[in-house]
């Protein structure tokens, strides 16, 4: 059942719907405020009111006595709204915006600018805030603990949608006059205004099923209900993987940088190898060095970049351009790809061969001698001063990789092995071994190591690091030390008390593993 | 550039010149000159004819009889002035001398 409402339209009597003339009244007091400073507006709005008239008798007949709200919508619409019709220069609004501050301002939800639900932006509008921030904002809380969808939900639920043209001024704190209204208007004729009144129009059709409107194909409550929900999981897992991103490329930048000292370093907890650093180490000039970083930079940041690309494109609107910069970084990085695999395969021709140099260390010992005292002494070699965190690399690593850089010279820690013979007497090997694009290069490199070990009677003196030319660079360059001891003989590791570096002493320490 | 704003405002300039032009031979109302112009596709929406008779009738070029309609509202049957006369009789050479002058330009462009 439906209220009716007689009304009299520049001299006509109609029926007409309860919802249909709220709209009708509504229009031409818009049209009323619109004229109200044009010349002649009285008879203008007679004249505009006697065509509706016209219309409106067009379109009833002996079965059809009712003017329905889609009647009003369509002669709106064929007369057009006030900011259509004027046909004066445009107004100039620049006035309106100055008393935009004392105006009231509400909060709803901006469906205008919305990814979800409209909720950022409708807050965005309120503080007048940037929507950037509040997203961020959603996001951060987001990870606490889930507490932003949470809030996120219950403001979707709680705050209203703007929708009319006076809702949508109020939540801007525009002060809700004709001008703005206006202004409003033409902002929204071509997308928004056609969206309502399509949603009024099924949302009307439904509750008046005794006339018989022909049906319009609306997507159905529970379509769109489950494409919001579906945009919903989509948003957030473009977040997801945007922020994972954005951590991964806050933990990889450090692996980038210079270290400067080492081949790796410690930052926070976490041990980074200098990719600089190792390359440098590794090729063997600046061009070589290059052909091998940029691709590297290249292959490990355009996934990442991308992704974020793609997670901020989704969140803000800017998605085709994202795709646009994602397809170039994708042919970018196969190009990446193609030259990594060639410099990989130019690196391992550097480590094509290898050479071992076996050398036996001559002992002043005698068969009576039960026991050989090991000591770490960094004083035999011109050793750099070192800090902590080498010693927290070395154990980290358990000795390997540990590669430490000066000036011209690289430092890595030996390997100490044990192994009980049946000969009678102790025997120290070392072993040195190193890989290089020739033979001769390896032997060569073999050769550069520097390394001591010094005797005094029953005690053996070890340096604590080995060193080689930064100028033959690293081709996996080893020192190990075999210790040969007697069944019925044993080794004691004499702690040095003169070591001061952590690392010296954690070597010290490694050298008492070894041992049986 | 807003084609559509561009376009809208030629429309605009010529919308007098085609009223004027209109009822030149006949008297016409409102919904006469609405449907002319929209298969001429001049018009968008019919509210912009009406702020544009009235400023047409306060300046003395159109006048207006009220004649009763079967069933619908009385309406407004509009003629032309003599100044009307006179006035459309220049905008219609101005308008050629536009178009002559225009296409001048556009043809030499183009060519």
């Amino acid at each position: 059942m439906k209220k009716n409402i007689k009304v009299n339209v520049a001299g006509m009597l109609f029926n007409i719907d309860e919802d249909a003339y709220e709209m009708l009244e509504n229009y031409l007091n818009r049209l009323d405020r619109h004229f109200s400073r044009t010349n002649g507006s009285k008879e203008i709005i007679e004249d505009i009111e006697r065509g509706i008239a016209d219309m409106m008798s067009n379109r009833v007949n002996s079965t059809k006595t009712t003017i329905n709200l889609d009647d009003i919508q369509e002669i709106i619409k064929a007369m057009g709204e006030p900011g259509e019709i004027d046909d004066e220069e445009e107004n100039n609004y620049s006035h309106s915006t100055s008393s935009r501050i004392n105006a009231p301002r509400r909060l709803y939800r901006d469906s205008d600018m919305k990814v979800i639900a409209g909720v950022c932006s409708g807050i965005s509008k309120y503080l007048n805030v940037d929507v950037a921030w509040i997203r961020i904002l959603f996001v951060v809380l987001l990870f606490i603990s889930g507490t932003g969808l949470l809030i996120y939900l219950v403001l979707w639920i709680a705050v209203p949608e703007a929708i009319t043209t006076a809702q949508k001024l109020e939540m801007q704190g525009e002060p809700i006059n004709i001008d703005n209204i206006e202004k409003k208007i033409k902002e929204e004729v071509n997308n928004l205004g056609d969206q309502i009144t399509k949603i009024k129009k099924e949302h009307f059709t439904k509750k008046k099923s005794e006339t018989n409107t022909p049906r319009r194909n609306q997507p159905s409550v529970l379509g769109s209900m489950i494409a919001a929900l579906v945009k919903v999981v989509l948003v957030f897992f473009g977040l997801f993987f945007g922020i994972l991103a954005l951590i991964v490329i806050g933990f990889t930048i450090p692996a980038f940088v210079t270290a400067g000292g080492s081949l790796f370093f410690i930052l926070g907890d976490l041990v980074y190898f200098s990719i600089p650093e190792v390359l440098r180490s590794i090729t063997v000039n600046n061009s070589e060095y290059h052909m091998v970083f940029l691709p590297l930079i290249a292959i490990i940041f355009i996934p990442l970049i991308s992704l974020i690309l793609g997670s901020l494109g989704y969140l803000f609107g800017f998605r085709s351009e994202a795709k646009g910069i994602n397809k170039a970084l994708g042919i970018l990085w196969i190009v990446a790809v193609v030259f990594s695999v060639v410099s990989f395969f130019q690196i391992k021709n550097h480590f094509e061969h290898d050479t071992v140099v076996k050398n036996q260390i001559t002992l002043n010992v005698n068969d009576s001698t039960k026991t050989l005292y090991l000591r770490i002494a960094p004083s035999l070699m011109n050793l750099p001063d070192l800090d902590d965190d080498f010693a927290t690399i070395y154990d980290e690593f358990d000795g390997d990789f540990m590669v430490i850089k000066t000036d011209s010279t690289y430092y890595a820690a030996p390997k100490f092995r044990s192994y009980f013979t049946s000969d009678s007497n102790f025997r120290i090997e070392t072993v040195m071994k190193s890989h290089g694009e020739k033979p001769s290069i390896a032997s060569k490199n073999v050769r550069n190591i520097d390394y001591k070990i010094v005797t005094k009677d029953s005690v053996i003196y070890f340096s604590p690091l080995f060193s080689f030319p930064s100028q033959d660079r690293f081709r996996n360059q080893q020192v190990e030390i075999r210790l040969y001891v007697p069944k019925n003989k044993s080794i004691i590791i004499e702690e040095n008390p003169e070591l001061t570096s952590q690392l010296y002493k954690e070597i010290e320490r490694e050298l008492g593993y070894s041992i049986p | 550039m807003n084609i559509e704003k561009t376009v809208a405002q030629m429309r605009k300039g010529v919308l007098e010149l085609c009223i004027l032009s209109i009822l030149e031979h006949k008297e016409a109302y409102a919904s006469d000159m609405i449907s002319t112009m929209k298969d001429a596709e001049l018009i968008i929406v019919e509210g912009t004819l009406y702020p544009l008779l009235t400023r047409l009738k306060n300046e003395g070029l159109l006048d207006y009889r009220w004649q009763e309609s079967t069933g619908g509202p009385p309406r407004k049957y509009y003629t032309l002035t003599q100044l009307g006369k006179n006035t459309v009789a220049e905008l219609k050479i101005s308008w050629n001398d536009l178009v002559s002058s225009i296409n001048k330009i556009i043809i030499q462009k183009t060519i």
